[in-house]
């Protein structure tokens, strides 16, 4: 995964690549628009993060080309708490906003999410029963609640769901929530299969997770 | 410095003296146009009669003295002048005896005098009441072939009755009366203003108790009145001031003190890695805590400043606070929060921004309190008198002795005071619904959690 961050404060820039190092990604940086777009020309990045105020062709603009010309999914970077340039930057074209001051931790899970939202193709919609899933929001809908599941549960949640009323492989879940590489602690699993169950009682939800000895688990719609 | 009292005292003297001013010139006027020539008709008929009479008194040098000497006991002067010119007076006698020419043609001319006539350029009465043989009228006569002037006016001193006296003490009662009376209310009209000068002074000098001892009905009453209010506001809220400011300068210098002293502690070459975690930890906190204390500190002053500009408009609400849900959607990931929330589609009136930073707010402490695993319930209902939003946690709780203190500035119970809490969050929380004339409310178990309900009614007045 490469990401390109643009950030005219060099402090900022190179605090925000070592998170994004840290967290394993391939980090470009550009210190303006015009470099920003030069290094495109040669460089492909899955995301750019983008901060508004720069010399030059300012934030809006730049996520307005990296968007629309090049289909870049731009996460932007302020220090102004306001309204409008929320409505201004999402008029851009961005995926997500991130006010200055902010924790590296926010911006890492914003940059998880917006990830996820444009590598996987998965259905936008999903149901099953009385609940229904959101991938865009991450919200699991049962009836007239909405939850938000910790990220891991609402995956597992939405491969099930996908998947409802056929038999789901241990392995295939863990895959999809933990990568190909997990340390494979099947316990777990079991947690957070537990934990989704109960929420999903105390909700009132008309779907159930089965267990499947020796194989995985299934989601049962009401007959 | 021109003293008012001195202003008003002269001011008073100069209004009599220009009042008796002008009563002179009217009583001249009148005295000059109408009652004069009265007087001198008066006293000419006075003097003919007495002619008469001589000519009927027996013919004696002794019966004419007395007769004269007893018509001047009745309050006349009178001069008697023969044709060789001798005076002869009976009753008080003439400052001033110069004969004037006029007179002389009584004898030459048999002409009546009428002596007070000839002071038509004398513009001021006062002259017609000099006690001088001028100012007299004069008839002639006869008598025994002998020619004679008789001269007379009324004496003043007799004619200055008990009545006269009367009146001029009456007239001088009333003026010094007046005046002792304009006197005694310059001061008691200045005194209150030398009064609230001196303590304009002291409040200057921020002394905010001078006792100000005025108990009037009138405008000054209420000058007075409004300036102990004003007094007593200054004193609250320089107290409020000086709590606030030791207050900032506590919460700014103790997370700048162990932001400096850890950084200093980690120069340490040989520090173990656990403590130089936990240093850096402290550090991270503490400039968290100084950053939202100055965020929230700003916006707190602003909202102070009495008639904070609301920026009204319609939204939907219940967008607002799925927005802020996701917002710290990486916050609930990391605490392992589960959340839930139902919210009625709700357009409501209000300033977006104020009632943005509110579920702010209310969500990040239901977060920041909260257990691990622990969950949040969010609700949005709407009634036709307003709105209801709730915010319930599954986290630590709140002493009961600490509610009454929670909505207080700077105030931090025992959980906030572990995390990075201001004491600011909740106090700038009820302001914004005390701007929407919304309500805010507290309930809590310890350990078990808190629900905090937030009203707020549509169609707020202001706006």
């Amino acid at each position: 995964m490469k990401i390109l961050v643009v950030d005219d404060d060099l402090y900022i820039q190179q605090l925000v690549a070592i998170h994004l190092g840290n967290e394993g990604y391939k980090v470009l940086r550009a210190s303006d628009a015009d470099a920003a777009l030069l290094l495109l020309e040669e460089e492909t990045v899955d995301l750019a993060i983008v901060d508004v105020m720069m010399p030059g062709m300012d934030g809006f603009e730049l996520t307005r080309v990296l968007t629309r010309e090049l289909s870049i999914p731009v996460i932007l970077l302020t220090a102004k708490d306001q309204l409008e340039d929320k409505e201004k930057g999402f008029l851009s074209g961005t995926e997500d906003y991130v006010v200055k001051p902010f924790e590296p931790k926010e911006l890492l899970f914003r940059v998880k999410v917006v990830l996820r939202r444009s590598e996987r193709s998965v259905q936008e919609h999903l149901q099953a029963g009385n609940l229904s899933i959101n991938r865009r929001n991450f919200e699991v809908a049962i009836g007239n609640e909405i939850l938000i599941l910790p990220l891991k549960e609402f995956e597992l949640l939405s491969l099930l769901v996908s998947r409802a009323n056929q038999a789901t492989p241990r392995s295939l879940l863990m895959d999809y929530v933990w990568g190909e590489e997990h340390e494979g602690n099947e316990m777990t699993l079991n947690t957070h299969i537990n934990r989704i169950r109960d929420r999903l009682k105390r909700y009132g939800a008309t779907v159930e997770i089965h267990t499947l000895r020796g194989i995985g688990y299934k989601l049962e719609e009401p007959k | 410095m021109k003293t008012l009292y001195r202003q008003f005292t002269v001011a008073t003297l100069f209004i009599l003296a220009i009042s008796i001013l002008v009563g002179f010139t009217i009583a001249n006027f009148f005295y000059l146009t109408v009652t004069k020539d009265e007087t001198i008709k008066q006293n000419v008929a006075i003097a003919e009669e007495i002619v008469d009479t001589l000519k009927l008194v027996p013919y004696s040098e002794a019966g004419f003295d007395s007769y004269l000497e007893a018509v001047a006991k009745l309050g006349y002067q009178i001069a008697l002048v023969d044709s060789t010119g001798t005076k002869t007076f009976f009753g008080e006698p003439f400052d001033d005896t110069a004969f004037p020419d006029e007179a002389r043609r009584v004898l030459t001319e048999r002409s009546v005098y009428t002596g007070l006539d000839r002071f038509t350029d004398q513009i001021f009465m006062i002259g017609h009441f000099t006690n001088e043989l001028h100012n007299t009228v004069g008839v002639p006569f006869e008598l025994a072939g002998e020619q004679y002037g008789l001269f007379i006016r009324p004496d003043t001193k007799l004619v200055s009755t008990d009545i006269h006296s009367v009146l001029i003490g009456f007239v001088a009662a009333i003026a010094l009366v007046s005046i002792i009376g304009m006197i005694w209310m310059a001061r008691q009209l200045t005194r209150p203003i030398v009064q609230l000068t001196e303590a304009t002074k002291h409040i200057a000098r921020e002394n905010y108790s001078f006792p100000l001892d005025i108990r009037r009905n009138d405008e000054i009453g209420q000058l007075s009145e409004s300036f102990n209010l004003m007094q007593n506001q200054l004193k609250h809220n320089d107290l409020a001031r000086k709590s606030f400011i030791s207050n900032v300068s506590h919460d700014f210098q103790s997370p700048l003190m162990n932001i400096q002293g850890y950084a200093d502690l980690l120069k340490s070459p040989d520090l173990p890695d656990a403590d130089r975690l936990s240093y850096t930890s402290i550090i991270d906190l503490e400039a968290k805590r100084l950053s939202s204390l100055t965020r929230q500190l700003l916006l707190l002053t602003s909202l102070d400043q009495g008639a904070y500009p609301l920026k009204m408009k319609e939204f939907a609400l219940d967008e607002q606070l799925k927005n802020a849900v996701q917002k710290y959607r990486w916050r609930l990931e990391e605490g392992d929060i589960n959340l839930s929330y139902h919210l009625a589609p709700t357009r409501f009136h209000g300033d977006p921004e104020l009632l943005e930073n509110t579920w702010d707010n209310l969500l990040t402490n239901a977060i920041k309190y909260n257990k691990p695993g622990g969950s949040i319930e969010i609700s949005l209902r709407s009634d036709d008198s307003g709105v209801v939003v709730s915010f319930k946690d599954t986290g630590v709780g709140i002493a009961e002795g600490a509610l009454p203190q929670l909505f207080d500035r700077f105030y931090r119970g025992d959980a906030a005071r572990k995390k990075d809490g201001t004491g600011l969050g909740l106090s700038i929380v009820q302001q914004i619904a005390a701007l929407h004339h919304g309500t805010i409310e507290a309930e809590s178990i310890l350990g078990e959690g808190s629900l905090f309900t937030q009203r707020l009614p549509h169609t707020p007045l202001k706006g």
